[in-house]
């Protein structure tokens, strides 16, 4: 997998979390993970194709989305419901599409799928035969692991 | 988290996405820069027709969406209007898809999250208030 087509989704990730939350969000060690990912908790996926073909998972606790959502609404959420995934969904589609930007203007010529949500403590999302990279992202809310499985054309 | 205190005068705005957040921030925003939600739509089919019943004075359209995306209910509200004032909205903001939605005959383009300040600036823009 090509560095230079993940760190852009895991910069794009930081700078939109820092916009639409209040509070400093910080980055953690990139770590290269086995394909297949635990989830816990939310996970929103956004599959890319075109020169480069992957996925980029975003997980996080059910604390930690239904906090995200709240601040994003100007309003507490308590459960799980359409709104809250709605706005995890929107999220996902911002940090992608701001990484998918940037590397379109490089030169690239990528597309991203509407972003799919799964709620679970036990979900597996697995990925045959890609590398997937992992970066947590700290935010007053928790963590949100920015995964991303990429192989390159 | 929206608090733009701009007096301008009042404009009708239909809001058009697929997304419910995305729908009801834009429209907290838009009202906190004095406008009046005209009503809304979430693909681009039902934006063509709640323009023709509507006549916003106003659109905030999504690029994509279910069923029919942004350009196309762009091209098509056009056909029906030359005089619309369309602003697109969308999470990827690349040139070539900018310049997409510009040729469509929208005025404008914005990137999510949009600012609430921002949002401002373009209605006064695409508006001719200012």
């Amino acid at each position: 997998m090509r560095y230079d087509y993940v760190q852009p989704f895991v910069s794009s990730a930081q700078e939109i979390l820092a916009q639409v939350l209040s509070g400093r969000i910080a980055a953690g060690r990139v770590q290269l993970s086995p394909a297949r990912s635990p989830g816990d908790g939310v996970t929103a996926i956004v599959g890319v194709t075109g020169d480069g073909q992957g996925r980029v998972l975003f997980e996080m606790s059910r604390q930690t989305a239904l906090a995200i959502a709240g601040e994003m609404n100007d309003e507490p959420q308590a459960e799980l419901g359409t709104l809250v995934r709605d706005t995890l969904s929107e999220l996902a589609s911002m940090m992608t599409g701001r990484a998918v930007s940037l590397l379109n203007d490089k030169g690239y010529k990528l597309r991203v799928s509407p972003p799919t949500m799964v709620a679970g403590d036990k979900v597996m999302v697995s990925t045959a035969e890609l590398e997937t990279l992992t970066v947590p992202l700290e935010t007053t809310h928790g963590e949100v692991i920015v995964n991303v499985a990429m192989a390159t054309l | 988290m929206v608090s733009v205190n701009n007096p301008r005068s009042s404009f009708r705005f239909l809001v058009v996405d697929d997304s419910e957040f995305a729908r009801r921030n834009m429209n907290k925003i838009l009202t906190s820069v004095g406008g009046e939600s005209a009503g809304f739509a979430v693909n681009g089919r039902e934006a063509i027709e709640q323009y023709l019943k509507l006549k916003p004075d106003l659109v905030i359209m999504d690029v994509t969406m279910p069923e029919m995306e942004g350009v196309e209910a762009v091209q098509g509200i056009i056909g029906h209007d030359s005089s619309a004032k369309i602003v697109m909205v969308s999470s990827n903001g690349y040139q070539e898809m900018i310049k997409s939605a510009l040729d469509s005959g929208a005025k404008h383009f914005l990137t999510k999250p949009v600012e609430p300040k921002q949002v401002a600036s373009v209605v006064d823009f695409v508006l001719g208030d200012c």
